[in-house]
Parts: C-alpha cells; sequence; structure tokens
C-alpha cells in the first residue's frame, strides 16, 4: 500500500520559475538586441516573450504540483507530468547512494534536491524541504527503511 | 583519528584544466616573452587579472572540498556556490583505486577514486588529489589496515604475461589515439609520417606476397609491440595482498596504481587464457569487482599468468566459490555431437577455399592478394575450429551454491565462477537445429554493471531445466 504521498513545496516552484524565466528572458533580450538592425526580429522576441509567459505561468505549476513522491516501504515511487504522465518506482536495495545539491538561493529557501544513484540508473528529485531530503538521504543510507520518505 | 580530509593542493590542477590551453598556458607564454624580451601585448595585463581571479575561485573550491569517514559511511562535500554532498554507505562501496603519477609523487599526492556499482563505465563516481598519509587513513579506515605480507610476482613472469596477452588489436586501439594527439601537440603529422617509413621498409622487402601483405605484417608487428611495452609499463611490479578480507592489488611503473576491495565485493572470478596463453598452457585470472573505476570492463587483474592448479589452489580458500559443486552438465560425448561444434568452420574453410580459388583464376591480376587473404582466412578458421573442439570438451556448466561455467568468447578461452546470488539471468536459447535434439544453449550472465557472461553450446534441454529449478526452487 502506498503511503506518506508527498508533494513538493510552492517554493521549488517560485525558484523554478525564477530560473527558468530569467533564461527565457535572456534569450529573449538576445533577440530584441537584434531590432536595431532588423525590425522583423520584433516577431521572434514577440513569439518568444509569449511562449515564455506560457511555459513559466501556465505549464510551471502544474507540472509542479502533478510531483509526489510516496514510499511502499520498499520502495520510492515518484509520479509527475502534465501531458506525459511518468511514474518512476526505485527499489530501496537498488539504491546505491546520494547526493544532494544546492544553490545559494535555494539553501537560503530551505529547500535542497537530490539525485540517487543506483546501478544503472539514477533518479533526480527537484528541491525538497531539508527534513524530507535529510531523510531520503538516511533511506538511501540504509536506515528508516521501514518509515520510508 | 582523523576522519576529515581534505584535498590536496595539486588537486587545483585539475579545477584549473578547463582553462589550461585558453588562459593559463598563454599567459605563461606572455610571461616569459615579458621577461626575456621585455615585449609584452596589450592583454597580458587582462589575462593575468583574469587568470589571477580564476586561481583565486580554484583555491575557495579546494577549501570547500572535504571527504568525511565514519563507521557507518563516507561524505563526500563539493562546490563553492552550488554545493554538493554525496553520502555513501561502506557497505556499497566496491573498491577503492590510487593512482600514482611521477607528478604526484612529486608533490606527495595520489589521486584517489571511490568507485560503487552506480555510476557510469569507466569512469569513477568520485576523484579527488588527497596527501599520500591522508589516502592511507582513507584506506585503512575503510578496509582495515593494510596487510604486510604480498605475493609479488617476478618481473619476468609478468613480461612473460606481457607477450602472452598483447595483441595487435590492443596495440592498434591504444596506440592511434596516442600518436595522434603526440601529433597534435608537436605540431607535425606524426601518423602520416609513422605510415611513410612504414611503406618504405615494407617495400624493400621482397616476398611473393603483394607488397600489402609486407605493411600489414609490419603495422601488426609494430601494434603488438606497442601493446607489449604497454602492458609491461602497466603491469610491471605487480604485488598481490589477499589476505582476510582485504584484497589490494598493487602495478605499474611509470603510473603507479593500487586498487583496494573486499573479498564480498568480487561479483565473479574469470579464468581467461588468450591465444598465446593457450600455446604454453597458462591462465590468467581477474576478478570482477562491481564499478571498478577507470576500467572499461570492470575486472582486476588478480594473477597475471600461472598454471590452472597453481591459481585454484592459491584462492580457493579466499574464494569459496572457487569449488563448485552440483551436477555437470555437459554436451552428448559422440561423434555427432563434435560434428555439430565443428560444423561451422568446415563450411567456412571449404568456403573460402571455393571463393579466393575461383578469384585466383579468374582474376589473374589479384591471384597472389587472393592466395594471401584464403590463407589468413583459414588460419583464422584454424583457430576457431580449435576453439570449437574446445568448447565440445571443456565446455560445461555447473548449477550449485556456487556456479560455474566454461566456454569460450571472442578468440580467449574462458572460465566463469561465481556465488550463486551473484547471479544475474540464465537465458535458454534454441535454434531449429535444436528442436530436433532436444538440445539448447545457455547463456548465464552476471549481475554487474558491464557484466560478464559466457555461453554453453549443445546441452540437453530437459536436464539444464530440471538443474536450473532444483538450483532454485522453483516448480
Amino acid at each position: 500500500m502506498v503511503e506518506n504521498a508527498k508533494k513538493l513545496p510552492k517554493k521549488t516552484q517560485y525558484l523554478w520559475q525564477a530560473r527558468i524565466g530569467t533564461a527565457l528572458l535572456c534569450v529573449a533580450a538576445v533577440t530584441a538586441f537584434f531590432i536595431k538592425f532588423s525590425l522583423w526580429m520584433l516577431l521572434p522576441t514577440a513569439i518568444i516573450l509569449f511562449l515564455s509567459f506560457l511555459f513559466v505561468f501556465a505549464y510551471l505549476p502544474r507540472y509542479f504540483s502533478s510531483y509526489s513522491i510516496s514510499s511502499d516501504g520498499k520502495a520510492i515511487i515518484v509520479r509527475k507530468g502534465v501531458i506525459f504522465k511518468m511514474t518512476y518506482i526505485m527499489p530501496y536495495p537498488r539504491m546505491v547512494f546520494a547526493t544532494v545539491y544546492s544553490s545559494p538561493i535555494s539553501a537560503k529557501l530551505g529547500v535542497s534536491g537530490v539525485i540517487i544513484k543506483a546501478a544503472r540508473g539514477w533518479l533526480i528529485l527537484p528541491e525538497m524541504d531539508n527534513a524530507d531530503t535529510e531523510r531520503l538521504v538516511s533511506v538511501t543510507a540504509g536506515e528508516n527503511n521501514e518509515n520510508g520518505v | 583519528m582523523k576522519t576529515e580530509f581534505k584535498g590536496h593542493p595539486l588537486m587545483m590542477l585539475r579545477l584549473l584544466k578547463p582553462f589550461l590551453f585558453v588562459l593559463v598556458l598563454p599567459l605563461l607564454k606572455g610571461l616569459a616573452e615579458y621577461l626575456i624580451f621585455r615585449k609584452a601585448d596589450g592583454i597580458l595585463l587582462n589575462e593575468a587579472v583574469v587568470c589571477a581571479v580564476i586561481v583565486f575561485i580554484s583555491v575557495l573550491r579546494l577549501r570547500a572540498f572535504s571527504l568525511t569517514v565514519n563507521e557507518k559511511s563516507i561524505t563526500v562535500k563539493e562546490g563553492l556556490i552550488f554545493k554538493k554532498r554525496s553520502n555513501i554507505e561502506l557497505s556499497r562501496i566496491s573498491s577503492v583505486a590510487i593512482d600514482k603519477t611521477p607528478i604526484d609523487a612529486l608533490f606527495g599526492a595520489v589521486t584517489f577514486k571511490v568507485n560503487t556499482e552506480a555510476g557510469r563505465v569507466g569512469k569513477p563516481d568520485f576523484e579527488f588529489k588527497l596527501s599520500k598519509k591522508n589516502s592511507i587513513s582513507v584506506s585503512n579506515l575503510l578496509y582495515g589496515s593494510e596487510n604486510r605480507s604480498a605475493v609479488c610476482f617476478k618481473n619476468s613472469r609478468i613480461i612473460a604475461a606481457a607477450a602472452l596477452g598483447s595483441s595487435a588489436v590492443t596495440g592498434i586501439i591504444v596506440g592511434v589515439p596516442i600518436v595522434n594527439q603526440m601529433g597534435k601537440l608537436l605540431g607535425v603529422a606524426l601518423s602520416e609520417m609513422l605510415f611513410d617509413e612504414i611503406n618504405t621498409a615494407a617495400n624493400q622487402i621482397n616476398t611473393y606476397f603483394p607488397p600489402i601483405f609486407n605493411i600489414i605484417t609490419l603495422v601488426l608487428l609494430i601494434s603488438y609491440l606497442f601493446s607489449f611495452f604497454y602492458t609491461v609499463l602497466k603491469t610491471l611490479r605487480f604485488r598481490l595482498n589477499a589476505e582476510d578480507d582485504r584484497i589490494e592489488v598493487r602495478h605499474g611503473i611509470i603510473i603507479r596504481k593500487t586498487v583496494i576491495f573486499k573479498r564480498e565485493s568480487v561479483n565473479d572470478v574469470c579464468i581467461e587464457q588468450t591465444p598465446l596463453l593457450r600455446l604454453f598452457k597458462r591462465y590468467a585470472m581477474r576478478a570482477a569487482v562491481g564499478g571498478f573505476g577507470g576500467s572499461k570492463k570492470e575486472k582486476a587483474l588478480l594473477v597475471p599468468i600461472g598454471s590452472r592448479s597453481e591459481i585454484l589452489q592459491n584462492f580457493s580458500c579466499g574464494f569459496s566459490f572457487l569449488k563448485p559443486n552440483g551436477r555437470i552438465l555437459m554436451a552428448a560425448r559422440n561423434r555427432k555431437t563434435y560434428m555439430r561444434f565443428v560444423r561451422i568452420p568446415l563450411v567456412s574453410a571449404f568456403v573460402t577455399v571455393a571463393v579466393f580459388s575461383c578469384t585466383a583464376l579468374f582474376l589473374h591480376h589479384f591471384d597472389r592478394f587472393a592466395v594471401f587473404v584464403m590463407f589468413v582466412a583459414l588460419g583464422f578458421i584454424a583457430y576457431y575450429a580449435g576453439l570449437c573442439r574446445y568448447n565440445f570438451r571443456y565446455g560445461k556448466l555447473i548449477l550449485g551454491e556456487s556456479i560455474y561455467a566454461c566456454g569460450s568468447r571472442g578468440f580467449s578461452t574462458r572460465e566463469i565462477y561465481l556465488p550463486k546470488e551473484k547471479l544475474g539471468c540464465i537465458r535458454i536459447l534454441q535454434n531449429p537445429f535444436d528442436y530436433r535434439k532436444n538440445t539448447c544453449r545457455v547463456r548465464i550472465t552476471v549481475c554487474s554493471e558491464s557484466a560478464d557472461s559466457l555461453r554453453i553450446l549443445h546441452l540437453d534441454k530437459d536436464a539444464v531445466k530440471e538443474n536450473i529449478a532444483e538450483c532454485f526452487n522453483l516448480e
């Protein structure tokens, strides 16, 4: 029986919206720079801005709300996806080690991400609360297998 | 006891590596020009400032790195702005490898690699520089104290193993990239110069066969010699410590490599014979260790050369699965089964002779070339026929608490020993010729990252299924 399905915190969604939004704005700025050479560059700039707006404010919130991490005591189950829904199952015995990653902003927000490495595979989880991250790391280290995530 | 370790300052070179050719070396060249000729171009100051910033960042990144070892796990922390912390349980570590190049030896450093079953094949999971003293402390914390008694293989045996284990193919695979890189560094077309020399030398030799025969022979000979010297430099000063739970293998002259792993990390043991080793009835023994870093095949060489009885006698105490017990499954001992084994080489030989004889008869200009290619092909077929005969005589499978399989793979013979729990999968295959005789081909694959596997031919299908059911308690 699947228990403890956890959603990602809102902070993670805002963090990724800021990251991806900034990257897409930079792309739009590059195309906007060429407007002074040709007014036709207005069109791709407008398209990039429109698609960026849709991606950041329409798609990303749905994607992060679809993300759930749970455990049945034997494996970690990750469900995600908006258009194409995916389920990843990684059994506890197959986990080899975990790497916790964080940026200065995510550290300030109290969230960090985890990469769980298994033989012939890996699972990358976006930023979660530090307490949940530490629990996942301890599961990989063989502790708290009964309690799960 | 110290449990937190910092990186060696030489690790900064690894951190500076992306900028080495685009910034550091041009800056050093500019500084040298300024000191010698008192000439400086306009960007020298800018290069110096950027270089200083990058070196400063490398120093900070070096300080941010730490390795912590405790009773249950090791923790690797790295990263300055984007931080990473990896926690690995001690039981999940397959092996550690310690490399010492001449530059490392000069500065008292070693390259320390930690391997697990995760990660990419051919690349260690973690690689960093530690001081020699710290690397000994870390390996003692992970695997216990170093055992002073070691089995040392005489250099004459190592040279013999290199001579018998080298091949022209290995020489070409290893040598060609080295020659190309050297050519790029020196700014000369080194590979073209080498080929011209070989061509000149080949044209001076007069034989019945066409000049291409001389060129191919010279290339193969040079490749073989390259592979031989490369293997000698890699395996000379071979030492093996295999007492208690810790196995330590050391070898190499220019780059001294040490690999340490636990007995329980060994997935399987292979006793192999290359074509030349078969000639002298000698064997090499390798242990497959999960995630064995830096190696495309995750195998640690335990015995470079020895007789089969000597190998089994010395290692059967340490590896209990070297004494397999169970029912022996072999191909039927009759002439019809023997002919099934040698059918393919016989047909190939017949077709080869027919095709190249016709080529020589009808295309007179190519008759010598056709004869040359025919003899080379027949040589390969004759060796392949020998392997087929070996598979008939010795090919077998034993399924029990320990599993044993004997057969051939490529041009080498191979025996695999493994404990039952390390078995990955067993495949039973039948082609139309097998249906009539109720025989099958069995492929066993070890449970590991780049898995060892072996195929045993023409076994009785009912006996195989019965044996598998008994061994794994299946209905």
